[in-house]
């Protein structure tokens, strides 16, 4: 389990989190999502014991991670840029993380090699983005962690890798009950692979919910009311947009109780219409000042 | 599963050698040839030249030499170089946002990855020179001086290992608190100078309007800056027996064990500071160039001062090369404005380089930038107007042992206690007449004389105060001529540091003004005549005080009492192959010295003539020559060249 508890870091004057807590529970998949500048790889990096918070605590089983061997040998890390030594091969990259921590599995990583299509002894330095990210999948699944922390992991990687990628980190999360923390700004994938989800903006969680509660959380409604009926006062609209008599409402709550507010305004037409995690996010962040602004060019 | 996690990691160590095999590499090639390959040489050469009498003694102290001088010299600069070279791969990961990611992510202490590879780092370059110092024995071997010179090598390797040690010490702890890859080199090589190179630039600034304040050689925090101070305060010494009237070289030592032993726990502490640097550091400061925040005023505050001095300097000495008349008040204005705008360029410079913008000029950065100002200002201000007393302070002569006088390229060490007040007296007279010698400054027509007073105190301690003294400005040019030919000067100046004897003296000759040719001229001595000349005419009328004086200034009396006639010879003795020690002998023949002139004239046809008399010969010459030129090129002479005084 990951607990963030009000930690604060600020870099030179600028809060990149303030007071920000998360909690991730054991076995989930948690999105991290959020605009850019949002403090999600800072909070990452203080997740997988780089970074020292100013105040409040990160703790992985309970137990603090800056410093702490005990706990981050458990805990395997991707960056959204990858590192590897200049002159290493894959292989060599391989040896040295066998070397660094203990739980590396080779029978993993042999079992591993097919799924990727790359070679031992290619030098890192002459790999692509994309190829890199793969090899560093293959290394840090190889470790068996416990955790897993993943910073835009399939950026760069093309569709069927993507996929392939997901595959090996679904199965891992149902064989062992591996704990991953995944930002990614491609809501749609994450959709896909998230039970939780965790919605940061300016160095604070906005939201943190199961992927399902948060989806019946909020609702998309279309509808058309007769003349001179107007919406109930007591709906909490996020967003509200009309085409002719047509309107679109997204509104927060459980999609029954707001069918049940509108039908007292008998509208001629009614539809409660699925919201994707993307639409979530859009209309949870345009409350935050964090809205897609109309330019005149 | 066992935690392998620990203080120490095999898997970083292993790591860092094949990474920077290269370096490793380097470093031992060069030792090869610095070492071995230049030992073998020198043995080879001097078995070679030894072949008529071959000395093993001989042979090894040649040897001896070389291994402690490349110890040291060798020693310093290799250390040096590849301090940095080795630090620069090891913490390289604390440089980059991905490396450090990657590097503190795993699941070892930052304790434990510093001790992996800082004993990778130094384990690498220790091995290193033992394998050279082993090569380095077979060498010996091979030229049958092993037993000879295994203690020359154990030193060499001591002196390096502890060279070592400093030098990467030092490395590492600019490694910690610097953030970017390329500031790291730039930071280690100006603190290993800062102490020294700052210290010489105040100085100068402090010579240029506080009258009085030396140049001198001695630097008080020259051990901070070690490269310097290594290789100009400890050196390769002599160790010599006694043999006849001189010494004979037996052997070679080196003579800074001390600082070298200093140097080396320096280095220790040196490396565990930085491994808690490291273990404190904010990660995020990767790319920053001052990756400490305590550091960060420090390095701006230090970089503004040593801009102001460094550029108030060379665009005072731009500005003025060719002044006559910038000195006092005027010419500290002008080094305030100068430094002051030093000052500034640093100051923001520092400010750009960290918050990597060109935005630098916002109201709040100008506070420090002011601070500074007012600092410089007070500080200039304070030594033109004499606040702290420097330019006014005079030794008490009790507590004064000698005085080392330099004028002229004579120089006079004085422990009379009388010359020693009459040196505190004239030096007093000079600093009351700042104001009349100041007058001069710059003024190339002026007859100057430049001179120095070196204060050495029963405690050991030194007083360096240096003045330009005018001839048109006052008497004290007269004052210092006299107490330069008082009886303890004029001894000090016969005593050579190597016995003169028919063997130790190498060159003689009297040079002279030849009035028939007009030229100066040459007679070649033998040893034997020059010893003679010496013992038994120079010796003698320089106690009748007849011969031995010196002129800082000339009056008719040098003109009418002293010839342009100098005896000179050099004195030398072997000390060891390639290796004298020697010293140089002259007088002025003077009208007064009986005995000198006759010998001269008895030995040679030298016929020498007074300095008037050159001098008024080599005027009509000047006249002559002038007028045909006239004559030749159609140029009307208004006048001839006068005499000089």
């Amino acid at each position: 389990m990951i607990e963030v508890k009000n930690v604060v870091k600020s870099f030179d004057g600028f809060n990149a989190l303030d007071d920000l807590s998360i909690n991730v529970p054991t076995g989930a998949i948690y999105g991290l999502v959020g605009p850019n500048g949002a403090g999600k790889s800072t909070i990452i990096r203080h997740i997988t014991g780089i970074f020292r918070q100013d105040r409040g605590e990160v703790l992985v089983n309970g137990e603090p991670v800056f410093e702490n061997p005990k706990i981050k040998k458990d805990i395997a890390y991707i960056s959204d840029d990858v590192f590897f030594f200049t002159q290493a091969t894959i292989r060599d990259m391989m040896k040295f993380y066998k070397g660094v921590c203990p739980s590396f599995s080779t029978e993993r990583f042999e079992k591993l090699r097919s799924a990727f299509d790359l070679s031992e002894n290619s030098k890192m330095r002459s790999l692509s983005k994309g190829m890199q990210k793969q090899a560093a999948f293959w290394l840090m699944v190889s470790m068996c962690p416990k955790v897993l922390v993943l910073d835009e992991p399939v950026d760069g990687l093309d569709p069927v890798m993507r996929r392939q990628v997901w595959s090996i980190l679904m199965a891992d999360v149902a064989e062992n009950g591996t704990t991953v923390l995944v930002s990614s700004h491609n809501l749609r994938e994450l959709e896909d692979v998230c039970d939780h989800v965790g919605i940061m903006n300016k160095g604070k969680l906005l939201l943190e919910r199961n992927l399902s509660e948060l989806q019946d959380n909020i609702s998309k409604v279309q509808l058309a009311l007769p003349d001179g009926k107007t919406l109930p006062e007591d709906l909490r609209v996020l967003h509200h947009s009309s085409t002719g008599r047509l309107q679109t409402i997204i509104v927060r709550g459980v999609a029954e109780e707001i069918t049940n507010k509108l039908a007292t305004c008998e509208p001629l037409f009614m539809d409660v219409i699925p919201l994707s995690l993307e639409e979530i996010f859009i209309y949870e962040l345009g409350g935050e000042h964090y809205e897609v602004k109309d330019i005149i060019l | 599963m066992k935690s392998k996690t620990s203080y120490f990691n095999r898997t970083l160590f292993l790591n860092l050698l094949k990474r920077s095999w290269p370096i490793f590499a380097g470093y031992l090639v060069v030792w090869l040839i610095v070492l071995p390959v230049s030992l073998a040489n020198t043995l080879s050469y001097n078995t070679a030249i030894m072949a008529d009498k071959f000395d093993l003694q001989a042979l090894a102290t040649a040897a001896g030499r070389q291994i402690l001088s490349a110890g040291l010299y060798g020693g310093v600069i290799m250390a040096g170089v590849f301090g940095i070279l080795v630090a620069m791969a090891a913490f390289s990961y604390l440089y980059n946002a991905r490396s450090v990611s990657m590097m503190c992510s795993l699941p070892i202490k930052r304790e434990g990855t510093f001790l992996s590879v800082f004993t990778a780092g130094l384990s690498a370059v220790l091995l290193i020179n033992v394998v050279v110092f082993l090569i380095a024995l077979c060498v010996a071997a091979a030229y049958g001086v092993l037993a000879l010179s295994a203690g020359y090598l154990l030193q060499w390797l001591a002196m390096v290992c502890m060279l070592n040690l400093f030098f990467f010490g030092f490395s590492v702890l600019c490694a910690s608190f610097t953030g970017n890859i390329f500031t790291l080199p730039l930071v280690y090589v100006v603190l290993n100078f800062t102490a020294y190179v700052v210290e010489y630039l105040v100085k100068t600034v402090m010579s240029l309007f506080i009258y009085g304040i030396s140049m001198d050689n001695n630097f008080v925090f020259l051990p901070l800056s070690s490269p310097a101070y290594l290789f100009m305060q400890t050196f390769v010494a002599d160790s010599t027996v006694p043999a006849g009237e001189t010494f004979e070289v037996v052997g070679h030592y080196y003579n800074g064990w001390t600082a070298l032993c200093i140097y080396a726990a320096v280095g220790i502490v040196f490396a565990i500071l930085a491994m808690a640097i490291i273990k404190h550091r904010r990660m995020e400061a990767a790319g920053d160039v001052v990756a400490l925040k305590p550091l960060k005023p420090i390095f701006k505050y230090c970089l503004s001062v040593g801009c102001a001095l460094v550029l108030g300097i060379i665009i005072f000495e731009t500005a003025f090369s060719n002044s006559t008349a910038v000195y006092g008040v005027r010419g500290m204005l002008f080094m305030l404005l100068f430094m002051l705008f030093g000052a500034f360029i640093g100051y923001f410079a520092a400010e750009m380089l960290m918050k990597k913008t060109l935005r630098v000029f916002a109201g709040r950065s100008w506070i420090g930038l002011g601070i500074t100002s007012v600092l410089i200002t007070a500080l200039l201000l304070c030594g033109e107007y004499d606040v702290f007393g420097i330019e006014g302070k005079l030794p008490d002569a009790d507590e004064v042992k000698g005085v080392m006088i330099m004028c002229s390229g004579e120089s006079v060490l004085f422990e009379e206690p009388e010359n020693i007040k009459a040196a505190i007296e004239l030096q007093r007279n000079i600093i009351k007449h700042k104001d009349e010698n100041e007058v001069f400054t710059g003024n190339m027509e002026a007859y100057a004389n430049y001179v120095s007073f070196v204060y050495t105190y029963e405690n050991e301690k030194t007083l360096s105060r240096d003045y330009t003294l005018y001839k048109d400005a006052n008497d004290d040019i007269l004052t210092l001529n006299d107490l330069m030919n008082v009886k303890e000067a004029v001894d000090y100046r016969k005593e050579l540091e190597v016995p003169v004897s028919v063997d130790t003296i190498a060159d003689a000759y009297v040079s002279y003004f030849d009035k028939t040719e007009m030229t100066y001229r040459d007679v070649e001595l033998t040893a034997a005549q020059a010893y003679e000349l010496y013992t038994e005419c120079i010796l003698p009328d320089i106690n009748d005080g007849a011969l031995g004086r010196i002129w800082l200034i000339q009056t008719e009396d040098y003109y009418s009492g002293v010839y342009d006639c100098t005896i000179n010879f050099s004195v030398e003795k072997r000390l060891s192959d390639n290796n004298y020690k020697g010293d140089y002998f002259y007088t002025t023949l003077t009208r007064n010295a009986e005995r000198t002139k006759q010998w001269i004239a008895d030995n040679t046809d030298i016929e020498p003539c007074t300095m008037g008399e050159s001098r008024d010969i080599m005027n009509a010459q000047k006249d002559s020559e002038s007028k045909l030129y006239a004559e030749k090129y159609g140029i009307q002479i208004m006048t001839a060249i006068p005499a000089q005084d």
